[in-house]
């Protein structure tokens, strides 16, 4: 039963190790452009699996990640094509320019980020952290999140913007603090 | 590199209507053209929708967690004793409060190892921050036929905890020892160890030993005095309080200008707080002690019923092999297979080698493709019982197991039509090489697996599964809960896999169950041997019906 092409071994470990250090950064570039979660996970999905197909065409010399970021844009495309309702989302030109800002964000930035919101979201007021977990715990949950308190779904945008901010504010000041060197803490 | 950058706050409002999916045309371009023109502006965009992306991300893992110790605690409550941890010395019947943090987490990462489910720690990020705990001022102690509106609780819980209950009864245990019995619909505020605050739905609450624990209401609150008292709050705030035991005294909100006067109420009394004052009522059997659940009675009994082919014998009905045998599978996933002959030239029954051979056909119930040729087979639940909410396993042992190409897969399914469904099984997916396997199981609605709801079994040590391996699959149902399980019989180790829960099959009265087997995207067919198909239904008879 041995059927493992000779080959494969060392171009799947390369190809594996391109992955893990970009997928981070590529499954928030698809997830900017199409917002649902369930979609970004779906067309990351599906982005990978071409890309393994592909692999053997990928000049070594050129980036990954906006290799990736090229095959990813074209199958965001045709899904919002497929959707008929791509002018809501951003024209291909500005995906795009997007790649090139995605790919500045490394790896440690991105993880530090993440635990930073961590605390973040610790720090939020109860209720605040509460309506966090439950909008962002499904895709269509606002509706249902607002009609539970009794509110309008706008209400509960309001909110929702109000304490992204919060976050985001938070996580800047976090990082800031980190950055300093060890004697000024 | 962190800096924020200079950004206007209508700016701001642009990147937040655009994730809600809430620009129309016009701003649309307003922010496009914005992006365009300021690589500065794009540096704060990614950031910002980076914490949109991460927010979903930080969430599921909470929840992730927060099941899982949810679990761990009714593991720990279910068979202590069972599982020996050498981190964490043989428990006894843990109280709640008993459980400190490091002690649960040597105990969890123990039980979920020996439950095959450590894959859940090892890829998982368990975001250690949202386990650390404030202290405690009340446990569910006991649930049954639970569904939760919001956020499902974790055994002990803090200030501030809003319990959404959709139905069923959930029994809280307060710290100064007060039980509530929380029948759903019904939403609950803890305040302290010593008081709640019930929005709307009903309660009872059994207080001993103590007094001065309080159940507030949108209108009033009553303050318990040692004693069994029931609560319910209707949509408007109205409050009904019936006292089964001992005395509550009953007080409605203040009007502002002075605070009103408590009213007593006795054993077998009721009274109303409405409109800031409270009147006895005469009792009226509809709103009495009856209307109230007090404890939570054994669940019925459970009978299970089982069908089993072995392939060892022809048998009278039934799907038909290639030659017109009779296989014993009954039905096919509706949607599925309705292009192949009436004698299956993919099927072929070898009674005296006990198994029945399957072979591959290039079909996908993601995306539904070619589905027609598509072989999923199996039984329909309702011949043995099922009528819609009782727990379900079906079974399949298939040993030495054939290489299939990319995407190739099989295994078990269980649905209601070729476009809603779940299945689980084995599929050879990257990083597998080729012929290799991870365990899968995903849910599939309106033809499509939603890929959150799609899990692997990679990267833990179990991960890879080769060719040639004898396997038995499970795909087993409790309390709507799905649960994939492949056991290795040459070593006798299982693994088991969850997943999200998939709504779409909720409430359905009309279910599937069976295997299938597919070279999905391949052209490159293989034959799987099926030993052994078997499927229970555990039906439930009324209590008391049965062995009285």
């Amino acid at each position: 039963m041995a059927m493992v092409r000779e080959d494969a071994q060392p171009s799947k470990t390369e190809f594996a190790e391109l992955l893990r250090r970009n997928q981070t950064r590529l499954f928030g570039y698809i997830h900017a452009l199409v917002r649902d979660l369930n979609d970004a996970d779906d067309l990351f999905q599906q982005t990978t699996l071409i890309l393994w197909k592909k692999f053997g065409e990928f000049d070594r010399q050129r980036s990954f990640f906006a290799w990736a970021c090229g095959i990813a844009r074209l199958e965001v495309a045709n899904f919002l094509r497929g959707r008929g309702r791509q002018r809501l989302y951003f024209s291909d030109d500005l995906s795009l320019l997007l790649v090139e800002a995605q790919a500045e964000l490394s790896n440690d930035e991105l993880e530090d980020r993440r635990d930073a919101l961590a605390r973040c979201v610790e720090k939020l007021r109860p209720q605040d952290r509460e309506l966090v977990i439950e909008c962002y715990a499904e895709a269509a949950s606002i509706p249902a999140a607002a009609d539970r308190r009794g509110r309008s779904p706008q209400s509960v945008h309001n909110s929702l913007r109000r304490i992204r901010r919060a976050l985001f504010d938070c996580i800047a000041r976090t990082l800031a603090q980190e950055s300093r060197p060890e004697w000024i803490r | 590199m962190n800096q924020p950058e200079p950004v206007s706050e209508a700016f701001k409002d642009l990147i937040d209507d655009y994730l809600h999916g809430l620009l129309e045309e016009a701003r649309l371009q307003e922010l496009e053209d914005r992006l365009r023109g300021d690589a500065a502006a794009r540096r704060y965009f990614v950031r910002y929708t980076r914490l949109h992306t991460d927010l979903h991300l930080e969430v599921r893992a909470r929840q992730a967690g927060a099941r899982a110790l949810d679990k761990i605690e009714q593991l720990l409550r279910a068979s202590v004793g069972e599982w020996e941890c050498e981190s964490a010395n043989a428990p006894a019947l843990p109280r709640p409060h008993a459980l400190t943090l490091p002690r649960l987490l040597a105990t969890a990462a123990c039980l979920l190892l020996a439950l095959g489910a450590g894959w859940w720690l090892m890829n998982g990020r368990p975001a250690p921050q949202s386990l650390a705990r404030e202290s405690a001022i009340a446990w569910l102690v006991n649930a049954q036929n639970c569904q939760w509106a919001a956020e499902e609780p974790t055994g002990d819980m803090q200030a501030g905890k809003r319990l959404q209950l959709a139905r069923g009864l959930a029994e809280i245990r307060f710290q100064c020892g007060a039980r509530v019995m929380l029948e759903g619909p019904a939403s609950l505020e803890l305040l302290s160890g010593k008081s709640a605050r019930l929005r709307h739905g009903k309660l009872t609450a059994r207080v001993a030993g103590v007094t001065g624990f309080e159940i507030l209401s949108p209108q009033g609150k009553i303050i318990d005095l040692g004693t069994e008292f029931g609560v319910a709050v209707a949509s408007d705030g109205a409050t009904d309080v019936y006292v089964f035991e001992g005395k509550v005294e009953a007080q409605p909100n203040s009007d502002g200008v002075a605070a009103a006067s408590p009213v007593s109420v006795t054993e077998n009394q009721a009274a109303r707080i409405a409109a800031g004052r409270v009147t006895l009522r005469p009792i009226d059997p509809a709103a009495g002690a009856d209307q109230f659940v007090r404890a939570i009675v054994p669940t019925p009994v459970i009978v299970p019923r089982t069908f089993r082919l072995t392939f060892d014998r022809l048998l009278e009905g039934g799907i038909r092999d290639a030659s017109g045998a009779a296989t014993g599978l009954t039905h096919r996933l509706p949607g599925t297979g309705h292009r192949l002959p009436e004698q299956d030239p993919n099927l072929r029954l070898d009674p005296s080698k006990g198994h029945l051979e399957l072979t591959t056909t290039n079909s996908d119930l993601n995306t539904q493709y070619r589905l027609g040729h598509g072989e999923y087979l199996g039984v329909r639940l309702a011949d043995l019982g099922f009528t819609g909410e009782e727990d379900f396993a079906v079974t399949v042992t298939l040993p030495n197991i054939p290489a299939l190409e990319l995407v190739g897969q099989f295994g078990l399914y269980a649905g209601t039509r070729s476009d809603q469904n779940i299945r689980g099984g084995l599929i050879n997916y990257w990083p597998a090489e080729q012929g290799q396997y991870l365990q899968f199981l995903v849910n599939n609605n309106q033809g499509r697996d939603t890929r959150f709801d799609w899990v692997y079994n990679r990267g833990s040590r179990f991960g890879l599964i080769s060719p040639g391996t004898d396997l038995r699959l499970t795909l087993k149902r409790t309390a709507r809960k799905y649960t994939l399980t492949v056991e290795f019989l040459t070593d006798g180790i299982a693994t088991s896999l969850t997943v999200r829960h998939p709504e779409n099959l909720d409430g359905e009265r009309d279910l599937f169950v069976g295997l299938f087997g597919a070279n999905t995207q391949s052209q490159v067919r293989k034959t799987l041997r099926i030993k052994e198909f078997a499927v229970t239904v555990w039906t439930v008879a009324p209590p008391g019906s049965v062995g009285e």
